[in-house]
């Protein structure tokens, strides 16, 4: 079924390990699904000097193991965690496209009128990485969660290892889109502020509450403040340097309690009755 | 086995679980009043009506749901704790009565990433143990196949799979047979039996058979509080004589049936030229319901 194969010399590469993260995912894939390519791999001298090294790719690839994770590993990350993000309830949907899609119509939107575009873009473009935080862990986005908060590994370790991933696909991308909008370049960044201000807000009530109702609530707050800045005022004002420094305050006190709140990290054990009472709904 | 139990510290001679005067109530029903519980390691099934309190019971073993009051021990440690909350859950495996699988997974991936949060590391050692336990459940051909395109009964094998990861010192199964075929109930007995030898493994189940086959002690809730505490043995000894086979439905039985023969099995007192026979654990655990509801409808 596939008609092209690995050229040679990036076979090669691949055996001695010099290939990137991103090539070596590619003829990883390639390789599970071509004899041909086995075949001359197993030609090449170093595969036989590593028991097993077959076994973890045809392993790998049984479990499915995507794209990303396999890139994840290469970039140095435990091949465990890289699991458990790549296991993320959020990862698992289409979740770079999603996120173009909505850009591109913040973009579409924005062209047709500036202001309105603007206000759009600024209710919507921090609440980007919120939601896709909110939807990585927890009882509503994960079916097994009471199964991941039974197991040994550390939950917090795995809220982060997701929010990380998930941060670092949602914030380039909307520092794109912002770039390609009409806006000055300092306001196309700044919603990144906000935007960490309220994911650690997520994160650090996460002690005491489901992240679905924390971003939500947070998300409501946001919009309705953007929308009131837009009617009266300057929308811009939600990015003035007053805001941001407010923002700016609100991340340190959301990491203080996170840090503060980690050992005993509630959503870890759900000794809170109200988290078990809404999961049963 | 028995090395496994011993490199793990599983102590066979101390109680597994401790409970204490443990309640859980929800919005102000409550699920669980006032529980004394000893389990001493070995297969112990825990039988009672819906809505009795096993699955609260079996969650706050499982260290997901906390108690209101009451001291909790497990395998001796309190799950109050953060740190000894850890310990458990490294000893611990866990069926949730409804489990439900994250969209996309393949069996093999699921289960690997369940050894993951098992904290079984080393790529190797976690290829060798998921391929192992899913040999146990006979799923090891389905290893490749989305979770979604698998049978209702091969999907809980799939849950029973990452429960047996790591060889754990507690078992805690709800409902662990619910949807396996004749064949595969047998075969999870034999997996679960042996277990049973090095470890506790606890079974909430409807299926009396399977605690007959399996237990060698039984717990009975109802309405959040145990009713019965014991062995299968002394459960069954109690039913006997107050078993008989009749030609008609005795309105003085606590419960009666119609059987396969056309003859009727009558609980409680002798009907009319009845035959006595031997008691099943069913009988016994019906005759017991029996007595406990009169005693309620008489409090
Ligand atoms: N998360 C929850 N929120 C509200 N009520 C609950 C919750 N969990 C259990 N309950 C209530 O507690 C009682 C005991 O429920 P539980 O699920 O423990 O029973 P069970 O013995 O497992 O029943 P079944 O045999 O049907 O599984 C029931 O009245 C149930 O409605
Ligand atoms: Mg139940
Ligand atoms: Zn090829």
């Amino acid at each position: 079924m596939t008609t092209w194969h690995v050229d040679p010399s990036t076979l090669g590469a691949w055996v001695e390990g010099t290939t990137g993260p991103l090539a070596s995912a590619s003829v990883e894939q390639h390789l599970v699904k071509c004899e041909r390519c086995r075949a001359a791999v197993a030609g090449l001298v170093r595969i036989e000097d590593v028991p097993g090294a077959w076994d973890d790719v045809l392993a790998e690839v049984a479990g499915g193991a995507g794209l990303a994770e396999r890139v994840l590993v290469r970039l140095g990350l435990k091949a465990g965690d890289a699991v458990v993000v790549g296991a993320a309830p959020v990862l698992r949907i289409a979740w770079a496209a999603g996120l173009a899609a909505v850009l591109g119509f913040i973009l579409v939107a924005s062209i047709a009128g500036h202001d309105r575009g603007l206000a759009l873009f600024l209710a919507l473009a921090p609440l980007m990485p919120v939601a896709g935080v909110a939807a990585a862990y927890g009882p509503s986005a994960d079916p097994s969660y009471e199964l991941a908060l039974a197991a040994p590994y550390r939950m917090i370790r795995l809220v982060l290892l997701r929010s990380a991933a998930v941060l670092l696909t949602a914030v380039p991308l909307t520092v794109a889109a912002g770039l390609l909008l009409p806006l000055d370049g300092a306001t196309a960044v700044a919603w990144v502020l906000p935007s960490l201000a309220f994911t650690l807000v997520v994160l650090g009530a996460g002690s005491w509450v489901d992240p679905w109702a924390a971003a939500v609530t947070v998300g409501a707050g946001w919009v309705a403040a953007v929308a009131v800045s837009a009617r009266y005022g300057d929308v811009l004002a939600v990015v003035a340097p007053t805001a941001l420094v407010g923002y700016v305050a609100l991340i340190v006190a959301g990491a203080l309690v996170l840090a503060l709140a980690t050992p005993t990290w509630r959503l870890d054990g759900q000794w809170s009755p109200m988290q078990s009472e809404r999961e049963r709904t | 086995m028995v090395t496994d139990a011993i490199r793990k510290g599983a102590n066979m001679t101390a109680p597994a679980i401790e409970l204490r005067g443990v309640s859980r109530r929800f919005r102000g029903a409550t699920a669980l009043d006032d529980v004394q519980l000893e389990v001493m390691p070995g297969i112990v099934g825990l039988l009672g009506p819906n809505g009795a309190g096993k699955t609260t019971l079996l969650r706050i073993l499982a260290t997901v749901l906390g108690a209101d009051g009451g001291s909790v021990r497990i395998l001796g440690r309190d799950p109050a704790d953060a740190v000894e909350r850890t310990e458990i859950r490294r000893r611990l495996g866990y069926l949730p009565q409804e489990l439900q699988y994250p969209r996309g997974f393949t069996t093999y991936r699921f289960v690997d990433y369940m050894a993951v949060l098992k904290e079984i590391e080393e790529p190797a050692a976690r290829r060798a143990e998921v391929r192992r336990v899913l040999e146990d459940v006979d799923l090891r051909d389905r290893a490749a196949k989305s979770i979604r395109t698998l049978s209702g009964g091969q999907r809980r094998r799939v849950g029973l799979a990452q429960a047996l990861l790591g060889s754990p010192e507690l078992l805690v199964l709800d409902e662990p047979t619910t949807g396996l075929d004749p064949e595969q109930r047998v075969a999870l007995r034999t997996v679960l039996a042996e277990r049973g030898r090095a470890s506790t493994v606890l079974i909430a189940t409807h299926q009396t058979e399977d605690v007959a086959a399996l237990c060698e002690h039984v717990v009975v809730l109802d309405r959040g509080s145990v009713s019965f505490q014991g062995t299968v043995a002394a459960l069954v000894r109690e039913a006997q004589g107050r078993v008989w086979l009749a030609d008609t439905a005795d309105p003085r039985a606590q419960v009666s049936w119609r059987t396969a023969t056309g003859r009727y099995r009558n609980l409680g007192e002798a009907p009319a030229e009845a035959e006595l026979v031997e008691p099943t654990l069913e009988d016994a655990y019906l005759l017991l319901r029996g007595a406990t509801e009169s005693e309620a409808v008489a409090a």
